[in-house]
């Protein structure tokens, strides 16, 4: 049954992460199913004590009782505990492919979408699993018993205590999940609009202030929440009064009504087994009005999921180069975006102990490039060669090791400068960390929030990384851009010395002339693709 | 009962949606009341073997009033959720720019996405678990006194007050570890938004494998978390399950002990106590919930009380009739004191200054990001605090250091700057900007998408995007901070020239040569103090 299940909601992908959990799950299912035994049996005895009013029955019922409460913690245990570890070992998955995904297959997704993906659609998905064991035992065993034993008690006119849940059933199966396709898509869209909203406004507060309310991401929430509200509002208006009837008809009184109407002549224990079995299928009714809509939110959350990690991701090998100082070299790469050809057929070798710039008009492609170098990026056609090895061909811990690239975005993390360096440097002490800082022409308490930093001061904390750092190749995007020239030229000047002493490779993508002449090599980047090599 | 004391007295939920909240509370206390009615009518039919004509009209009209006040409470949590959607609007509009920052944010995320939608279940579940569930039973112990007698409902009494107290107990123990839950999770929450946001940086800096080191930090402390909250889950869940078949055993027992022998008269009892005993589940699972809403209510009430800017208000509001900006002894935190310029309309102002002496902050203080700690500054001789915000803006366009882009097209994010325009004034700026090249390469042109925010834009595209949001504005004030540092030379002189042309006042910060933007005045920051060099061009013109 589990497998069953497991096999229809979940990919392969998932099952990596499932399958240590599968035997908790299915001992905490039998557990639940031997408590809702157990407690059916109590209520038996119950009726055997109408009839003949002795102490046995009351013992049976109570030892009964206890035993079904024990196991019903149990598997509740067991069954949350199973799930968490699930949940625990995909989570790290997800997050773990994220980092390995090319940075346009990044881009496609959305930064709420992705979002969703580590946090919500992990959460809903172990929603699903959590529930799936007791719903079984709600859905399937407990009526089943429960009408059978009705159905020998009292006859087949029993059954008709089971109509205000049927009735009640009608509207979740049937009418609601009509309306719901409709809306419920629409309602979790404007959701995602608000959150993207909010997350817009107070990441761009400083341009949206700016720009006012009428236009921008404000007011884009507040055409989102009153979608949502009016939505909401046309939504609960239609659906309102049957989901009313159906939840007044799960009320006991309308079924003790019927019950009553139907048992009143039978004998007392005929009539105890309707009354205390007749809210067989209301209990289960019940449990569809809290919503299985969690079963298709967890389907979708899994088919989310299942998609992502089918993402290819930056292929690595297995060759491990170590500590070797190679040649970086660019073998007739090809960028392709949409239908434009970027980069035609760029061939380039990067001599160790260098520094090289690459210049060019904006857009020509310079950061796909470094990217592309840095094994970030995937090329249409052409190789990135470290020596004589392919960059895909190499472990991916000893690309990281020979390669270090410092994207364009200025971006220190919400946390001391101690903790950015120590993303580097984790095991580098304080006075490296200074010297480091030192040679970025920085000068910044280690304790200090990084991101109350002026612009500047956080490019130097980010170039300081790269005095810490053994790589043996540095790919830096515009690494100046927010520096005055007299910083940014001594910068430099401490980059190519660096490079010359410990033999490192730099290649910095730049727009500053200036600065360029004091790299060793200037590369030109030009349109269609031809290329200006020139030695300074 | 719980629920008065959630909502903290200084609540900012609007009057007219806790008087619905009122009016929905009251028809729950009708519905047990019926209920309650309907059972005992059961119960009494029973024993006397009534016809079942009274049990079904008392079951008909507890049916048609559950009805309505279901519906009743469906409506008014739409209604909750929307009214209070529109105060959080509110809040953001107001709130000072300083106060943006990290935790701010992620409970706003966390507010906007769960916290209100939460709040919509109030009238329709939580008013119902709340006072609709305690108040059957003790309805009920009417009822079972007078079918079974007073000893009986007595013994009901003690056994549902003792199996509530421990269903409470229980609860407690349960919420004790969920203000804990509530703290790893915001933490959990934190992490993963600097994972999303950081993504190249984390993977750049720390590698593979290290890239996810901070963010399972996290959630190894939640999940440390979490398990406990599960062993504490289960005992609840044990505690709970006996409690709910206490009271039952105990009348049970009861009626043994007392030798009760009318067959229907046991059933009619069985029938009232397990009714009465079957709500104490339902309020022990209301922990989980009423945690959750008031910590959603408490970021609610703080989210919604923000520091605010001072505003005129709008009878003592005046409009700037020339655009002349006066700093007057201006002084801010430690970064400047006692700055005296004035900066005449159509001026090219150029601000100099280390990294980190505070140009940005100058910059802000021109836009009324924040109020100058010490003197004041005035636009046409008003201090810009007795200029209604949405005026001053009004004449202002500025670029951000970070060249922010917003994920849509091309059009949407320049469109900003002037929500009329049309597409082929869009079009217009985008090219002044510099941008036809981009325009070009796509078949879209200017509808073309720029990808997660801007990710598909180059650092120079992003800043090109920024200047023709704010050439779209036509406003007779520019601000650009380190607005084309990310440009070649050319396109830079371009863009300078095409600023020129315009005649707005211009203050810009900038790293690259200088000479592009034809300064007639310079404000340098050094050592606290704003030096003003003015070159006498304006004069000569």
């Amino acid at each position: 049954m589990i497998n069953k299940l497991c096999q229809y909601y979940v990919t392969p992908a998932l099952m990596l992460a499932l399958r240590p959990s599968l035997a908790k799950l299915t001992l905490g299912t039998l557990s639940e199913i031997f408590a809702a035994m157990a407690k059916i049996g109590a209520l038996l005895c119950l009726i055997q004590l109408i009839d003949d009013l002795s102490n046995q029955w009351v013992y049976g019922a109570i030892g009964l009782w206890i035993f079904s409460a024990l196991l019903s913690s149990l598997s509740s245990w067991l069954v949350h505990n199973a799930e968490s570890l699930f949940s625990a070992r995909l989570r790290r998955q997800v997050a773990q492919h994220l980092t390995r995904l090319p940075s346009k297959t990044l881009s496609r997704y959305g930064d709420n979408q992705l979002r969703r993906l580590v946090s919500e659609d992990i959460n809903t998905l172990h929603h699903m699993v959590a529930h799936l064991p007791s719903e079984f035992v709600t859905f399937a065993i407990v009526p089943v018993m429960s009408i059978t034993i009705m159905l020998n008690m009292a006859g087949p006119i029993a059954l008709l205590t089971l109509l205000p849940g049927l009735i009640a059933s009608l509207y979740y199966l049937v009418f609601l999940p009509r309306f719901a396709a409709k809306y419920g898509a629409e309602r979790m869209n404007i959701m995602g609009e608000i959150v993207t909203a909010v997350n817009d406004y107070t990441r761009g507060i400083r341009v949206n202030r700016v720009y006012g309310t009428q236009s921008g991401a404000l007011a884009s929430y507040h055409g989102a929440t009153q979608r949502f509200t009016s939505g909401i509002i046309k939504w609960v208006g239609s659906v309102a009064l049957p989901a009313s009837i159906a939840i007044a008809l799960l009320q006991a009184v309308s079924t003790f009504a019927i019950t009553y109407s139907i048992a009143y002549r039978l004998s007392p224990s005929a009539m105890a087994s309707v009354f205390f079995f007749g809210l067989a299928v209301v209990s289960p009714v019940l449990k569809l009005g809290h919503g299985l809509d969690y079963v298709t939110a967890g389907k979708n959350a899994a088919k989310n999921i299942g998609k992502l990690l089918k993402q290819t991701p930056i292929s690595c090998g297995n060759v491990n180069i170590g500590s070797k100082t190679l040649p970086l070299q660019a073998s007739k790469i090809s960028v392709i975006n949409d239908t434009t050809t970027i980069i035609d057929s760029f061939t380039h070798r990067f001599p160790t102990g260098s520094c090289t710039a690459i210049m060019g008009p904006s857009g020509i492609g310079k950061s796909t490039l470094l990217r592309i170098l840095a094994g970030q990026e995937v090329p249409y056609s052409g190789t990135t060669m470290l020596g004589s090895y392919e960059l895909s061909t190499l472990t991916e811990m000893s690309r990281h090791m020979a390669i270090r690239y410092v994207p364009q975005d200025i971006a220190v993390l919400k946390t001391t400068v101690r903790q950015n360096l120590q993303l580097t440097a984790p095991n580098a002490c304080d006075s490296e960390f200074f010297d480091a800082l030192a040679l970025a022409e920085v000068d910044i308490n280690l304790d200090y929030d990084a991101s109350l930093l002026s612009g500047g001061q956080q490019q130097r904390g980010a170039l300081a990384s790269i005095f810490l750092n053994q790589a043996s190749i540095f790919l830096l995007d515009e690494p100046t851009s927010a520096l005055d020239k007299k910083t940014a030229l001594s910068i430099m000047q401490n980059l190519t010395e660096f490079a010359q002493k410990e033999n490192k490779t730099i290649v910095m993508v730049t727009h500053d002339a200036e600065l360029a002449q004091r790299a060793d090599f200037i590369l030109t980047l030009q349109k269609n693709a031809q290329l200006q090599d020139e030695e300074v | 009962m719980t629920y008065q004391n959630t909502p903290p007295s200084k609540s900012n939920i609007p009057a007219r949606a806790k008087y619905r909240l009122y009016r929905v509370g009251a028809g729950w206390v009708l519905v047990a009341a019926l209920e309650a009615l309907t059972y005992t009518v059961l119960a009494l039919s029973l024993v006397k073997q009534a016809p079942p004509l009274g049990v079904i009209s008392a079951a008909i009209v507890a049916i048609l009033v559950t009805v309505i006040v279901t519906r009743a409470g469906f409506l008014s949590g739409a209604q909750l959720a929307g009214d209070l959607y529109s105060a959080v609007g509110q809040s953001l509009s107001k709130a000072k720019l300083s106060w943006f920052n990290d935790q701010h944010r992620t409970q706003l995320t966390q507010l906007a996405e769960r916290g209100i939608p939460g709040f919509m279940s109030i009238p329709a579940h939580q008013l119902q678990t709340f006072l609709h569930t305690p108040l059957v039973p003790l309805f009920l112990i009417a009822g079972i006194g007078i079918v079974g007698g007073a000893g009986i409902a007595l013994i009901s009494a003690v056994s549902l007050i003792s199996a509530l107290l421990l269903q409470f107990k229980a609860q407690n123990r349960l919420s004790n570890s969920d203000s804990e839950r509530y703290n790893a999770d915001v933490q959990a929450t934190k992490s993963t938004l600097e994972l999303i946001e950081h993504i190249d940086l984390l993977r750049s800096t720390a590698g593979p494998e290290r890239a996810i080191e901070r963010i399972d930090q996290s959630w190894c402390t939640q999940e440390k978390v979490h398990s406990r909250i599960n062993l504490t889950a289960s005992m609840a869940t044990l505690i709970s399950a006996l409690a709910t078949v206490f009271p039952l055993a105990c009348v049970t027992i009861y009626l043994v002990v007392e030798g009760v022998t009318q067959p229907l008269l046991i059933l009619g009892l069985l029938i009232l106590i397990t009714r009465a005993a079957a709500p104490l589940g339902e309020l022990a699972l209301a922990g989980f919930a009423i945690n959750d809403v008031k910590s959603s209510i408490r970021d609610y009430n703080q989210l919604t009380n923000v520091p605010t800017l001072p505003e005129p208000k709008p009878e003592n509001a005046i409009s700037p009739n020339n655009y002349n900006f006066e700093l007057n002894h201006v002084g801010y935190l430690d970064l400047f004191k006692g700055a005296n310029v004035e900066i005449v309309q159509g001026e090219k102002v150029l601000i100099n200054g280390v990294s980190g002496s505070g140009k940005s902050t100058l910059l802000g203080l021109f836009l009324r990001f924040d109020d100058p700690n010490q003197g004041h500054i005035s636009l046409g001789g008003i201090n810009l605090q007795n200029i209604s915000y949405d005026i001053l803006i009004q004449h202002i366009a500025y670029v951000a250091q970070d060249p922010i882009i917003f994920t849509g097209t091309l059009a949407e994010n320049i469109r900003l700057g002037n929500p009329e325009a049309s597409n082929s004034e869009v079009e217009l700026f985008a090219r002044q900007a510099q941008l036809s090249e981009l325009i070009d390469l796509s078949g879209d042109g200017i509808n073309q998408s720029v990808g997660q925010k801007g990710s598909g834009l180059s650092g120079g595209e992003r800043q090109r995007v920024a200047i023709a949001r704010a050439l779209i504005k036509k406003a007779p004030i520019l601000i650009l901070d380190e607005a084309t540092s990310a440009l070649d030379e050319v396109t830079e002189l371009n863009i300078a020239q095409q600023i020129q042309a315009l005649g707005s006042t211009v203050i810009v910060v900038t790293h690259t040569d200088k000479k592009v933007w034809h300064p007639t005045l310079e404000l340098t920051i050094d050592k606290q103090r704003v030096n003003v060099l003015r070159h006498h061009a304006l004069e000569s013109r």
